[in-house]
């Protein structure tokens, strides 16, 4: 059964384009058939950090208009054999994403790919809103800062109250938690929330914790999502994601600094 | 052949509303008083329906100037409609002058045992807010919260304070039933899931049970108790329509404001001993009071 996924935060700029860059890859890597689709009308820019931007003649728009098939407008992935990509359009406005156009690429792309990863626009709008509507799971990307964990704790209550599936009366999505730009220094000289606080606010399980990294800017200037860049931290923990989101058990990293840690060894710590 | 379409419908609707109480029968000081309680706060009663009661004079042979009144009341922006336990003579001078008879009403019986002050005397009922009336206290900085709040009355504002969560009940229970009588009790509401930033929960005519976090930012409004059996980081306003022995009990009281039959309280910042603890709220006279769970003194 196809899943379709969510990778939203309400406030802006805390790595959901990142996050559903890396994570579809991730999942394409391990076999699953993927598509990624950029619901961020009038701002696009997965194409940009996927490196297809060159490649797009249709978007999402143009196929809930009826000016293109959905198979013209899907990019395949430079990086991987089973990942597409669904571009936003630049000029558009963003009522052309009706819930009913895009309910209907949805359940074409169902008959096709495994996952189905929607990258969602900041706010609590109209894009947002198409975005985690078919949702069956959600990744609420979190930054380490009280309002990105408060709007994120409102965007939960709005997958829990207002998508579909809350709607039909079927079980909830299935939420996950996934904090990024995690600089453990600093949230040990107390400049940032840990993960302990942001969990202790949202409630949410962890899928992983993906730290600060220089890599994640030149990987988005060269157009390869960071978890390509073998052996840095993100692409580490990205993977890590991916494997835990398939239902591997592995150990939270990038957690702790490296003096936090080895403090902690020493007095006994976790 | 299609019946028309209806060109009307009549719905009960149980509507939040000023009362304000006649306590003199010296109407200069009356209207210098008033004049100086709206003036803390003009905005907030811009447009706002009031009654009037004379409970505390309708013993009397007082007549009050009813067209006086009134229009000393329209000048401060209010819109008196109607007035409520009065005596007859009173109640028929209030009618000639084009005022609502608000029928006399039934007190509601305080629930549980109560150690605050009894109050059967005071006719306070299912409908009245005291939210301003007789807290001469109300800073300003509340009162503007509460009108911005009011103003943003539309649906789904999504600031909610105070006055949207009357706009809220208003719009909740224009579609219910009228509340039980006497004997029967509607069921309490019960919350199993975490209630996040921006959500409102409402128990009309009830009360309402929590069983996961309150989120600050989460609004829980109820008309008789609210007991949250987890952190309550958001707001909380029991006895919504008036129930001064409404309480609310937190097992880790983190409250940003806390409400009983509309006297509010908003905690910049939660008194560090009760911060965290289980805590309950109630109401002494017209205050707000937040004590420790479990450290029941008798005294
Ligand atoms: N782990 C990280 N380390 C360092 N920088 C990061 C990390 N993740 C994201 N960034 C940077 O943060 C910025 C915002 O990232 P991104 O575009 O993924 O966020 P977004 O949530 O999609 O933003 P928007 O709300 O505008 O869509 C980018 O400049 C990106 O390079
Ligand atoms: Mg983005």
């Amino acid at each position: 059964m196809a899943k379709v996924i969510v990778v939203t935060s309400g406030k802006g700029g805390v790595g959901k384009t990142t996050s559903s860059a890396n994570f579809s890859s991730g999942l394409a890597m391990r076999g699953n058939k993927t598509v990624v689709i950029d619901f961020d009308v009038g701002l696009r820019n997965l194409d940009l950090i996927m490196g297809c931007e060159r490649r797009v003649v249709f978007d999402i728009v143009n196929v809930i208009n009826g000016d293109a098939a959905l198979s013209r407008a899907l990019i395949k992935d430079k990086n991987c054999d089973n990942l597409y990509v669904l571009p936003a359009s630049q000029t558009r406005d963003k009522d052309a994403l009706t819930l009913e156009g895009v309910g209907k690429i949805i359940d074409e792309l169902k008959l096709t790919f495994d996952c189905i990863v929607c990258d969602s626009p900041a706010g609590i709008e109209h894009g947002a809103f198409a975005a985690m509507y078919y949702a069956d799971e959600a990744l609420v990307v979190t930054n380490p800062e009280v309002s990105s964990v408060r709007d994120s704790d409102r965007i939960l209550g709005i997958l829990a109250a207002k998508s579909k599936r809350a709607e039909d009366g079927k079980d909830p999505i299935k939420e996950h938690l996934l904090v990024t730009r995690y600089n453990p220094t600093r949230v040990a000289a107390g400049e940032m929330l840990s993960v302990d606080d942001i969990q202790e606010i949202l409630r949410v399980p962890l899928l992983g914790v993906i730290p600060e990294s220089e890599a994640v800017l030149q990987s988005s200037n060269s157009g390869t999502p960071a978890i390509h860049l073998a052996g840095t931290d993100v692409s580490e923990a990205y993977k890590d994601v991916v494997a835990r989101f398939m239902g591997e058990d592995k150990p939270m990293r990038f957690v702790t600094s490296e003096k936090v840690g080895l403090l902690k060894r020493i007095f006994g710590g976790r | 052949m299609a019946p028309p379409k209806a060109a009307f419908k009549f719905m009960n609707a149980t509507l939040p509303m000023f009362v304000l109480h006649l306590q003199t029968t010296d109407e200069a000081v009356f209207r210098d008083q008033v004049r100086a309680r709206v003036g803390q706060a003009p905005e907030f009663f811009q447009a706002t329906p009031v009654a009037l009661s004379l409970a505390a004079l309708a013993d009397s042979d007082y007549l009050p100037d009813w067209a006086g009144l009134c229009s000393f009341l329209r000048e401060l922006g209010m819109c008196p409609v109607g007035v409520m336990d009065a005596s007859p003579a009173q109640t028929e001078a209030a009618l000639a002058q084009g005022l609502a008879h608000f029928p006399d009403r039934v007190a509601r019986k305080p629930a549980g045992s109560e150690s605050g002050p009894a109050q059967p005397l005071e006719p306070s009922s299912a409908q009245e807010q005291e939210l301003v009336a007789g807290q001469g206290e109300l800073s300003l900085g509340d009162a503007q919260t509460t009108s911005r709040a009011a103003e943003a009355g539309k649906p789904d504002g999504s600031p909610s304070t105070l006055a949207s969560a009357a706009a809220m009940a208003t719009s909740a229970a224009i579609a219910v039933p009228p509340a039980p009588t006497s004997g029967e009790r509607r069921p309490a509401l019960v919350i199993d899931k975490t209630v996040r930033s921006g959500q409102r929960i409402y128990a009309d005519g009830t009360d309402l049970i929590v069983l996961a976090v309150v989120s600050a930012g989460a609004e829980l409004i109820a008309d008789g108790d609210i007991h949250v059996y987890a952190p309550l980081r958001g707001r909380a306003l029991a006895g919504a329509r008036g129930n001064a022995n409404a309480r609310i009990f937190s097992q880790s009281m983190e409250a940003e404001l806390v409400s009983i039959a509309g006297n509010f309280k908003i905690l910049e910042d939660v008194p560090a001993a009760l911060k965290g603890k289980p805590a309950q709220v109630f109401l002494d006279q017209d205050k707000i009071v937040m004590q420790p769970l479990g450290a029941l003194r008798t005294s």
